[in-house]
């Protein structure tokens, strides 16, 4: 909560939000004691500014300035307390309807459902004539008219929330249900919560004026709904005396502009995907260095040579991929190793140049057969992509696209890169399917209708459609069951041995990398620590991270049950935890 | 002998499934029963689907199943506590989840995790209530516990946090501990490090740990007795050593040839049928896949069946090897 308040102070948005909404509330305090009585007769009716009435008189006579500051005290009381109640009465009955479920559910959501569909402004006429006039009967209509909306946001954050690992730990704990709600789920909803209250306010400001302006109000009350009835009344518009309704116009605008601005701030802080992300200036590509113009090896299908990729942040670039050189012989497998942070999906989608905005290649050279892909412009980049080097993702799933049918999935893959007619792209596709193992029928199938492991067929055969030369890989077995990972992989190799295709595997198993690939590079924080064929890898590795890798898997067969690797461990973990420990001071 | 630890038997969960009308169900736990004594870690492998962590939701009392008993200590729980689970049974049997980034409340410091089960369960007084937070902070292996007790989750790497989270657990001093894949979401490098601080508890303090896993390998590292649980069923269970050495059903036969191990795994072939048909409603749950399977496998549910002395299979081909069917179900 102090953390979300310290980021709000360093948002324009929210500075200047506040700072009008906090002049206001000043305006609204202290203000009244500094006008005169503003009901008061002091002159002539519809006179314009003078320095007696610096914003002129109203319709009966009254100094609009003395209406215009008093009126701000009830109109932002009533819309702080309805914009609280509201937010407190939704969040209430949304978080207990949604952490409860079932029946306690049923009943809430149908009151809910209820408030809903009755329209506001009829309720709020109904109400308004039976209760006694006041500023309590504006605050109890506004907050029975409004409840119900936030109780279906907060309901669906809190079904949201109720699912998370943390609220089970809390009860597997003891804790009651009463203190999961109030103590785990609540704080959790700090923005929400915030964003709510505010948007709540304008609701009830805005409401308020409205129901005021209809003559549904307290007539007798100065405020700012009223001050605009009774210009209204007084044929303040036939007499062409802008004065008298302008300034409160101007007032509600303000505030209203201030909510929202406070409002949008909140969002930005709490959800950064709003903010744009800062885009990595096309840097001063440095002329190649000495060792960057090593010529590669001939035979080299693909060839990194010092390539570097950084990420442009807040706090200036940080550097994710360092110096990292080798090739890929055609038909061959090589495997990149490493743990979460280490670069090696940077590196894999920076073949396909499929990096995020954020980042940049300042240095280095990609070769595939001897074009460097650095230097692609977009429509030669387009025409690269995928017939050269194609990808398979690691979630299947949401590589698909859930709306196309798979031959469609075929079909656009095709199309892009030449003519090709639809049913053509059908008999493409069913022989692709048939080639990873999967039933030609399946060409009209959705992707939700198959299993992880199909999907992930389906990638494989995608990212084949256009015969590449070298098939990028990222983790395409992570989220598979080993059975369906062996089976997958089997076939793999199997495709390969038949199309001749190189692959780039991308995975933090080492020991599936060691029995899949020709060759095996180990990535530690961006740097290239090792790079050695399988065999060599398993028997001898040099660096002392491979060996750290190597023996963190526990093994089948080996007795390697008593290794005292327990040291080394613990000290790799404490300096890999992440240097953001500048939250100390909340 | 007295009663074990905690005894599960014929443990069944079943979940509606189709539309508003539907009358069908669908089994997650089809009668599962197992054992687990003092100070003993017992592995459940199985793919995804194949109701682990339903399995693990029930016996944290976080599900209820539709049949079947649970007992603690010889007590039958669910008929005594149909309510919900007492405090008293939240104080013996807790849970280590799986993802350490969600077990942990963003918001709450390390030191509010660990307060909260010592007051609930008066493991503490207020006035020791730091002392005993840094105690669990260094059982665990998180030094210097005072630094680390400020903390937020998101300043705290996986391991650490997985470590937290094991920390919770044992504040309320639990007897038993489900660990539903604690090590999968981490990183390799600090998995075997969260492993040997299980292994540890259970000689320490005789704390009977189900450790639950997709990975056959931490399994044999680990576990004292392993359970293979396909479709929802147990296919076979024994000590480890006899399991994963010879292991009898064709299912667990599937998942050892599968676990990347050695330079030639890619090179021997699954033993396994691609899936044909729906799995049959009478017969075993495996027979769609198993190399195996005659008639027999497709109509009736075979029992499971003692192999060794604690080695137990349910297969119709390693019953018709010799001993009688009805020799099933000791437990």
């Amino acid at each position: 909560m102090g953390d979300l308040l310290r980021r709000l102070l360093r948002q324009r948005k929210a500075a200047v939000g506040g700072s009008i909404l906090l002049g206001f509330i000043v305006l609204a305090l202290v203000g009244p004691w500094l006008v005169m009585d503003p009901t008061d007769l002091v002159g002539r009716p519809h006179q314009p500014p003078s320095s007696a009435h610096w914003f002129g008189t109203t319709g009966q006579g009254q100094d609009v300035l003395a209406q215009t500051v008093v009126g701000a005290r009830e109109t932002l009381a009533i819309g702080f307390a309805v914009g609280a109640l509201v937010t407190l009465m939704g969040a209430l009955i949304g978080v207990t309807s949604g952490y409860l479920g079932r029946r306690v559910d049923d009943v809430l959501t149908l009151t809910t459902n209820v408030f809903l569909v009755i329209p506001g402004l009829p309720l709020a006429i109904v109400l308004g004539a039976y209760l006694p006039s006041g500023p309590f009967r504006m605050v109890v209509v506004l907050s029975l008219a409004g409840w119900a909306w936030n109780a279906r946001v907060f309901r669906a954050e809190a079904m949201a929330l109720r699912n998370r690992d943390f609220v089970s730990a809390a009860f597997v704990a003891g804790e009651s249900r009463a203190r999961i709600v109030v103590r785990e789920l609540l704080p959790n909803m700090a923005s929400l919560l915030g964003s709510s209250f505010i948007g709540n306010t304008l609701y009830a400001v805005g409401a308020q004026v409205g129901l005021e302006f209809l003559g549904l109000g307290d007539v007798g009350a100065v405020t700012w709904g009223t001050n605009l009835y009774w210009a209204g009344n007084d044929a303040a518009l036939l007499t062409r005396s802008w004065w008298v309704f302008v300034p409160t116009g101007v007032c509600i605008a303000l505030v209203g502009f201030s909510l929202t601005l406070l409002s949008s701030a909140i969002d930005e802080v709490t959800n950064p995907a709003l903010k744009a992300p800062p885009v990595a200036t096309t840097a001063v590509r440095s002329t190649q260095s000495s060792s960057a113009d090593a010529a590669p090896p001939s035979g080299a299908l693909l060839s990194l040579r010092d390539v570097c990729i950084e990420y442009a942040t807040e706090r200036g670039p940080s550097r994710v991929v360092d110096s990292v050189s080798f090739d890929i012989a055609p038909g061959e497998v090589f495997g990149l190793a490493g743990e979460s942070g280490s670069g090696k999906s940077t590196l894999g989608y920076a073949l396909l140049r499929l990096l995020p905005p954020a980042a940049s290649i300042p240095q280095g050279r990609i070769l595939l057969d001897g074009t460097d892909v650095t230097a692609l412009d977009e429509t030669a980049l387009r025409a690269y992509r995928w017939s050269q080097v194609s990808m398979v993702f690691q979630s299947a799933m949401s590589a698909l696209n859930p709306v196309l049918t798979l031959g469609d999935q075929f079909h656009d893959t095709l199309a892009a890169h030449g003519r090709t007619t639809r049913a053509a792209a059908h008999a493409r596709a069913r022989e692709l399917l048939t080639m990873v193992g999967l039933a030609p029928q399946l060409v009209d199938a959705w992707p939700h209708q198959l299993s992880g492991g199909m999907r992930q067929r389906v990638g494989i055969a995608l990212a084949l459609a256009l015969e590449p030369k070298l098939v990028v890989m990222d983790e395409p077995t992570t989220a598979l069951d080993v059975v369906v990972q062996k089976e997958l992989l089997q076939r793999v190799l199997e495709l390969k041995q038949r199309l001749g295709f190189a692959v780039l595997f991308i995975t933090h198993d080492l020991p599936l990398l060691l029995a899949l690939s020709n060759r095996v590079g180990i990535l530690q924080g961006g740097k290239l620590v090792e790079v050695d064929t399988a065999e060599r890898l398993r028997t001898d590795a040099r660096h002392p991270y491979t060996r750290l890798l190597l023996s963190s898997f526990p093994h089948l067969s080996a007795a390697d049950a008593q290794v005292p690797a327990d040291v080394a461990l613990a000290a790799s973990e404490r300096t890999t935890a992440p240097a953001t420990a500048q939250g100390g001071g909340r | 002998m007295s009663a074990p630890l905690l005894e599960a038997s014929e443990l069944l969960r079943t979940v509606p499934v189709g539309g508003f009308l539907s009358r069908s169900r669908r089994t997650l736990l089809n009668r599962v029963s197992f054992t687990l004594e003092r100070g003993e870690i017992v592995a459940l492998v199985g793919e995804s689907g194949s109701g682990k962590s339903t399995l693990a939701r029930v016996l944290a009392r976080l599900d209820t199943p539709d049949a079947g008993s649970l007992r603690l200590g010889g007590e039958d729980v669910l008929t005594v506590e149909r309510g919900g689970a007492s405090l008293a049974y939240r104080g013996r049997v807790q849970m280590v989840f799986q993802d350490p980034f969600a077990s942990l409340n963003p918001v709450h410091t390390v030191a509010h995790h660990l307060e909260r089960p010592l007051l609930r369960h008066r493991r503490a007084t207020r006035a020791s209530l730091k002392d005993r937070v840094h105690a669990l902070l260094e059982s665990v292996g998180l030094t210097p516990a005072e630094q680390l007790a400020q903390r937020y989750p998101h300043e705290l790497s996986g391991g650490q946090r997985q470590r937290v989270a094991v920390a919770r657990a044992l504040a309320v001093e639990p007897d038993v501990i489900i660990a539903d894949e604690p090590t999968s979401m981490l990183d390799v490098s600090t998995r075997r490090g969260v492993l040997q601080l299980l292994r540890g508890l259970t000689r320490e303090r005789g704390i009977g740990i189900l450790f639950i896993t997709h990975d056959l390998a931490s399994a044999r590292h680990l576990a004292d007795r392993v359970l293979v649980l396909y479709a929802g069923s147990v296919v076979e269970s024994g000590k480890t050593s006899d399991v994963l050495a010879a292991p009898r059903h064709p299912y667990t036969r599937l998942l050892l040839s599968a676990v990347p191990d050695g330079a030639d795994f890619l090179d021997t072939p699954l033993p396994v049928r691609p899936a044909t048909g729906p799995m049959p409603v009478f017969g075993c749950p495996f027979a769609p896949r198993c190399p195996h399977a005659d008639a027999r496998c497709h109509s009736t549910l075979p029992p499971s069946h003692v192999q060794a002395a604690d080695h137990t299979v349910r297969c119709h081909l390693e019953s018709s090897k010799g001993a009688s069917d009805n020799a099933a179900v000791p437990q």
